[in-house]
């Protein structure tokens, strides 16, 4: 029973958290976590996304943000929650309203959380490496190596 | 008492190396990195083309698990055992086709971080390689005990991997107007971590060893090809080098 009570108290990390390259870069929380960097100027305009790390960072956030978003803020927001189909739908009709460096790693994250359809491991690569060669924030560079490895062990 | 701690030791013993094997036999990946070296914008000089370029046989054709050693104690009470393996990547749990995946990725790091521009045909010089042999060292060492002690008993067992160690080798030359410019052994070297006993489950452990031998071939293929790439850079350094002076005679009249 206690140990129910602890495991139902304890926050999960998000796959996906988003930082700035001005604050603390984190750790990733486990393996599968996927960490993004966002130069200065987009973190402060984002804020509010960049402070989600658990489910209760999301249940805090949706109590008081429940209307609409603005576009980017929609996409990074789905990003986040686990709603990749919504996300990659949004990316699709607002793409251009990210930076190009943020729309290349968004692409082909949505493109590998996809996999199982018929996205093919060597167009995921293609894509990570489109997005690395335009890193916008250089820690991306070492974050989207990290996601090749965890294509290549199953994360 | 005696023959059943035996029985079941033998069991163990016996039964390892199949299973390691079938277990590594079952995974399967696709060979795979991303290019980060510095990109080239400014090519200049001649242009490079492929003229052959050759992968020999150089995985076997599915994965292998070989015992290489092993350690007993059998003391009345008290059993040990370690057992080393030797393990090798083969061509069957390799899901994409390796030697056009030498291929493709050695063009790709030509076009990329090659200093010399490159050409599908009708290039200046003509670059052969021959990929000629691949070494693995993936060790897997496998622990156990078992304690019997008339009403107390004990047994367990746990299992370590790695690190893979793979060297890839081949031979690169360069030729121009039917003159070589470049003739070479280049290898490509790669190491992976050790996959500790953090893994509760042996299927784990063994998925994730698949996945690092794969890992460490894709990384030494990565290093061959910006290695052979390197070399082929040095043209531009022999065709930029100030050519010898000519050697003058005193006795020349016009001295």
């Amino acid at each position: 029973m206690l140990s129910v009570l602890l495991l139902s108290a304890c926050a999960h990390p998000n796959r996906y958290a988003i930082f700035s390259e001005e604050g603390p870069h984190p750790a990733p929380a486990n393996s599968a976590q996927r960490l993004i960097c966002l130069k200065k100027d987009d973190a402060q305009q984002h804020a509010a996304i960049v402070a989600l790390r658990t489910d209760k960072d999301i249940e805090k956030y949706e109590k008081s943000n429940p209307g609409d978003r603005a576009p980017v803020d929609e996409i990074l927001y789905r990003l986040v929650r686990g709603d990749y189909a919504r996300a990659e739908e949004l990316l699709r009709q607002n793409g251009d309203a990210l930076p190009d460096y943020l729309r290349l790693v968004l692409r082909a994250d949505l493109a590998s959380e996809g996999q199982e359809e018929d996205v093919e491991t060597g167009r995921l690569v293609e894509l990570y490496q489109e997005a690395h060669d335009h890193p916008g924030c250089e820690l991306n560079r070492g974050l989207i190596k990290l996601r090749i490895r965890q294509l290549r062990y199953r994360r | 008492m005696k023959p059943i701690p035996i029985v079941l030791l033998s069991l163990v013993l016996t039964g390892c190396a199949g299973s390691l094997q079938t277990g590594l036999a079952s995974r399967t990946g696709d060979l795979l990195y991303l290019h980060d070296s510095e990109a080239v914008t400014d090519k200049q000089g001649d242009a490079t083309q492929l003229g052959t370029f050759v992968v020999d046989d150089i995985l076997p054709p599915a994965t292998t698990v070989d015992k290489t050693g092993m350690f007993i104690l059998p003391l009345i009470v008290w059993d040990s055992w370690k057992i080393n393996y030797q393990s090798r990547l083969g061509a069957a749990q390799v899901t994409n086709d390796y030697k056009q995946f030498i291929k493709d990725r050695f063009i790709d790091e030509l076009k990329r971080s090659g200093r010399l521009p490159y050409a599908e045909d009708n290039g200046a010089i003509e670059i052969d390689v021959h990929v000629k042999n691949l070494t693995m060292s993936a060790p897997i060492v496998h622990f156990g005990y078992f304690l019997f002690a008339l009403y107390v008993w004990a047994f367990g067992q746990y299992t370590v991997a790695g690190p893979v160690d793979v060297v890839v080798t081949a031979d690169i030359a360069a030729k121009k107007d039917g003159r070589e410019l470049l003739s070479r052994e280049v290898r490509g070297e790669s190491r992976t971590n050790s996959l500790d006993a953090r893994y509760t489950a042996e299927s784990k452990l063994l998925t994730d060893f698949q996945a690092a031998m794969i890992e460490g071939t894709s990384m030494a293929i990565k290093n061959l090809n910006e290695n052979l790439v390197r070399e082929i850079n040095t043209l531009v350094l022999q065709a930029s080098a100030p050519s010898p002076r000519p050697i003058v005679s005193s006795a020349h009249p016009a001295f």
